[in-house]
């Protein structure tokens, strides 16, 4: 790399890379779009909360669809897909030392992405797209709310070709030696579960556009069919991201690292090739497709991807073990546990989504994804409850943590109301999962999703609801506020540090200023060799062996009671 | 760097890893063949119903 | 893991990183794999022993036969009125058929014999809409333009809804049917 190239770039003071600028730039841009997309879909979700919660029901019915269009929209896809394009501007150029490929290319995705967003969102505001996030045809919505998510998709296809681009150049022009990081890695594989999902949007939204403005019959299976390949894959990219996140934050909050990289690497190739099939979730109990395709499908083939789960699941915490026992916490089985730095928000909001993704989301996803176990589950609010602990409680808050470290290292900012959020994580956290909980199990008594009046006070037929009902309402809604204040914690932090925030300086770093976590005042050692490996590695990760196994254990009791109650079932078949 | 000789010291599994294309191919490919054109042909196969 | 050197994710692997994995990566793997083959052989086991599964008989059906076919079942097995909505009891044995509509199941009532089989055939006029069997919780997707025939056995006598569980339009929440299932 030319020497006059090289001086254009920032040079981390605290993990050495090579920035470019031009990275950076996005990186900000996108990440400040997506704080902005989850303060308008949290805003939602505390109406949503607050009606559905029958004891308060705060919204009329035509408000609540509303809203409720508005909070999918807003957080499964704008949220989530700009902060992932950021994710994406982090891990190619910036980890792998390299420069953006194309500045302009990604001003121009970003532009899109941005009018398409507050296309779709006008169009809800206005009233003219009462359809819900998954905008099932016949129910139609205005043209322009179809066409506003066909500029989103094809901006944020751009970014993800950009980040190929960014890798093969940079590979070529010899950024960096050897392979390239974990992180990146899982980056990649997000990067094309993203393709995936962005063409099943194109082959979607562009024929419902054209239905919407007469040119087109549209097939309502057909429909479904695709569609998913956008609406589930969209959460797999999630997945992939977050456990990319994982990896990065144990490396920088303890120095974590790569137990073996054969097998971490080959998790990730197994989420690329299986996770996207499990779009099939949601069809288990629709007419248009057979037995076989269903089961084949719904389980990735085989659970290639739930193995792929497993993996991750054991090497992030066993990689967080060994570097806390590298850093010297050797003694018993969960010194290293005990010890871990719970009030650096970063650390606690990984720990926290490891597991309230595979504890709850996972074992909940994998159940209900069941084929015939489905029968019990879809379209209630075990849906719900599911997702939200696995794309809110797993990947929203892991992006939430990494944001306590990307506010220093690329907003150079110092985290404003550090005390707060040394809290934040709990908060929402714990929010969050008490919320799935409640909706989970009222999804158990058969009361449905995306259903304005549960206690059905104006249908033909009086419904006698089950005392238990009031109670997990309650809880629902207790857990959904705590979150609501987690998130709006987190979007105060996060926009007075941009926009407020201290300087972070290199006498703020060597004071240990507040505002900034531990990985940036001390980053952990990135890289081990010598005795010390030759120690650890004999003593393996014992804690971690017995915390996989108890998860084990949960999993196997909750998925075969799940057939225990499927089987008090009428005979259906 | 590595040079060819390198090169021929690679397993084949890293080899393929470090192919970002590659694995893009094999991923549309399993998606697009069992998800999504499997389905499509479940959907239309589907015969008329008689209403008995 | 290498016994020299170790490294973290945002470091970039240097030469043979292909390596063979420790002991009790080994150890979680092989079990993980083994629970998702269990995973993947329950269903097509519940299949050949199981009593609840999806398959049905499945066609495509043009929306308006399919309203007429309903119509003509209702006045067949109409046995009475309740508030002016046809109560339906179908002979066991026979094809039932539920249609949903913005914004009701029609027929709204149906009587059923607990212990019988029928084919329920569930489609819509409309939009898509959702079959739910409340408070049993059976939930089934009722697509526009097919036919879903499924043989039903109810197993408890009682009186049950039918409720919309899938979105259909302003008026979704008021879409309630009636099942009763006498002994």
């Amino acid at each position: 790399m030319s020497a006059s190239i090289l001086e254009k770039f920032r040079v981390c003071g605290v993990t050495g890379l090579k920035v470019d600028p031009k990275a950076e730039t996005l990186i900000k841009m996108n990440a400040v779009v997506a704080v902005v997309c989850f303060l308008i879909g949290v805003s939602a979700a505390i109406g949503l909360v607050l009606t559905r919660w029958e004891a308060v029901h705060a919204l009329d019915a035509m408000m609540y669809y509303r809203f409720l269009t508005l909070h999918g929209l807003n957080m499964l896809i704008f949220f989530i897909i700009f902060f992932e394009m950021a994710v994406l501007y982090f891990a190619a150029p910036v980890l792998i030392n390299g420069r953006l490929p194309a500045p302009f290319v990604g001003w121009i995705a970003f532009a899109l992405m941005v009018i398409g967003a507050i296309m779709v969102d006008t169009m809800v505001f206005q009233g003219k797209a009462d359809v819900l996030f998954t905008s099932y045809p016949p129910l139609k919505a205005d043209p322009l709310y179809y066409l506003g998510i066909i500029l989103f998709a094809v901006g944020a296809l751009t970014v993800v070709l950009h980040f190929f681009g960014s890798l093969i150049i940079n590979k070529r022009e010899g950024s960096y030696t050897g392979g390239m990081p974990l992180v990146t890695f899982g980056a990649l594989t997000a990067a094309i579960i993203a393709v995936i999902t962005l063409l099943h949007g194109a082959l979607i939204y562009i024929p419902t556009f054209l239905w919407s403005i007469g040119l087109l019959e549209m097939d309502a299976q057909v429909y479904r069919l695709i569609f998913w390949g956008l609406g589930h894959s969209s959460q797999q990219i999630n997945v992939a991201a977050m456990v990319a996140i994982w990896y990065f934050l144990a490396a920088i909050t303890v120095g974590g690292v790569v137990l073996n990289e054969k097998i971490s690497r080959t998790a990730f190739v197994l989420y690329i090739l299986f996770i996207s099939m499990a779009s099939a979730h949601h069809l288990l109990v629709d007419p248009g497709m057979g037995a076989a395709w269903k089961v084949w499908n719904t389980s990735y083939a085989m659970y290639l991807a739930v193995l792929a789960s497993m993996i991750h699941g054991f090497t992030v915490p066993a990689g967080i073990e060994l570097g806390q026992r590298l850093r010297g916490y050797v003694n018993g089985t969960f010194d290293w546990l005990r010890r871990a730095p719970w009030s650096d928000p970063g650390f606690s909001g990984l720990v926290l989504s490891v597991i309230i993704f595979g504890f709850f989301g996972g074992i909940t996803g994998v159940t209900i994804g069941t084929e015939q176990i489905n029968i019990i589950a879809h379209n209630t609010l075990r849906i719900p409850g599911h997702f939200h602990v696995t794309v809110v409680g797993g990947t929203a808050l892991a992006f939430m943590a990494v944001t306590y470290y990307v506010l220093p290292l690329i907003f150079q900012r110092r985290v404003a109301f550090w005390g707060m959020a040394k809290l934040q994580p709990y908060v929402f956290g714990i929010g969050i999962t008490i919320m799935g909980i409640g909706m989970s199990f009222l999804g158990s008594f058969g009361i449905p999703r995306r259903h304005w009046d549960s206690t059905f006070a104006n249908a033909p037929f009086p419904v006698e609801v089950h005392p238990a009902v009031n109670l997990l309402q309650a809880v629902f809604g207790i857990g959904g506020l705590m979150a609501a204040v987690g998130g709006l914690m987190f979007v105060a932090i996060a926009v007075v540090s941009v926009f407020f925030g201290k300087r972070v300086t290199k006498e703020a770093i060597e004071s240990g200023a507040s505002g900034l976590p531990p990985g940036v005042l001390k980053l952990p050692a990135q890289t081990h060799s010598g005795v010390a490996v030759r120690k650890v590695h004999d003593a393996g990760a014992p804690g971690t062996m017995i915390l996989v196994f108890i998860f084990l254990a949960c999993f196997v009791v909750y998925y075969f009671v799940n057939w225990k109650v499927l089987s008090f079932l009428w005979k259906i078949g | 760097m590595t040079n060819p000789q390198d090169n021929q010291k690679v397993p084949w599994g890293q080899q393929l890893f470090e192919r970002p294309l590659l694995l893009l191919g094999l991923g549309l490919l399993v998606m697009f063949v069992f998800y999504t054109i499997w389905g499509l042909i479940e959907i239309f196969s589907l015969p008329q119903a008689t209403l008995p | 893991m290498s016994n020299q050197e170790m490294h973290s994710g945002i470091v970039s692997p240097q030469g043979i990183w292909w390596q063979p994995a420790g002991k009790q990566e080994r150890v979680w793997v092989r079990v993980a794999f083994i629970w998702c083959m269990v995973l993947f052989a329950m269903m097509p086991l519940w299949h050949l022993k199981g009593g609840q599964n999806p398959t049905g008989i499945r066609s495509k059906v043009d929306p308006a036969a399919f309203v007429a076919r309903t119509d003509r079942f209702v006045s067949d097995y109409k046995v009475g009125e309740e508030n002016g909505m046809p109560v339906v009891a179908p002979p066991p044995g026979s094809d039932v058929y539920l249609l949903g509509r913005q914004w009701q199941w029609y027929p709204q009532i149906l009587k059923l014999k607990k212990g019988a089989q029928y084919t329920l055939h569930l489609s819509s006029a409309d939009v898509n809409h959702g079959f739910s069997l409340y408070p049993i919780n059976v939930n089934i997707q009722v697509v526009p333009g097919y036919d879903y025939g499924l043989r039903v056995t109810p197993n408890q006598s009682g009186d049950f809804r039918v409720i919309c569980n899938e979105f259909c339009g302003i008026g979704h929440h008021i879409m309630v049917g009636k099942v009763v299932v006498e002994d």
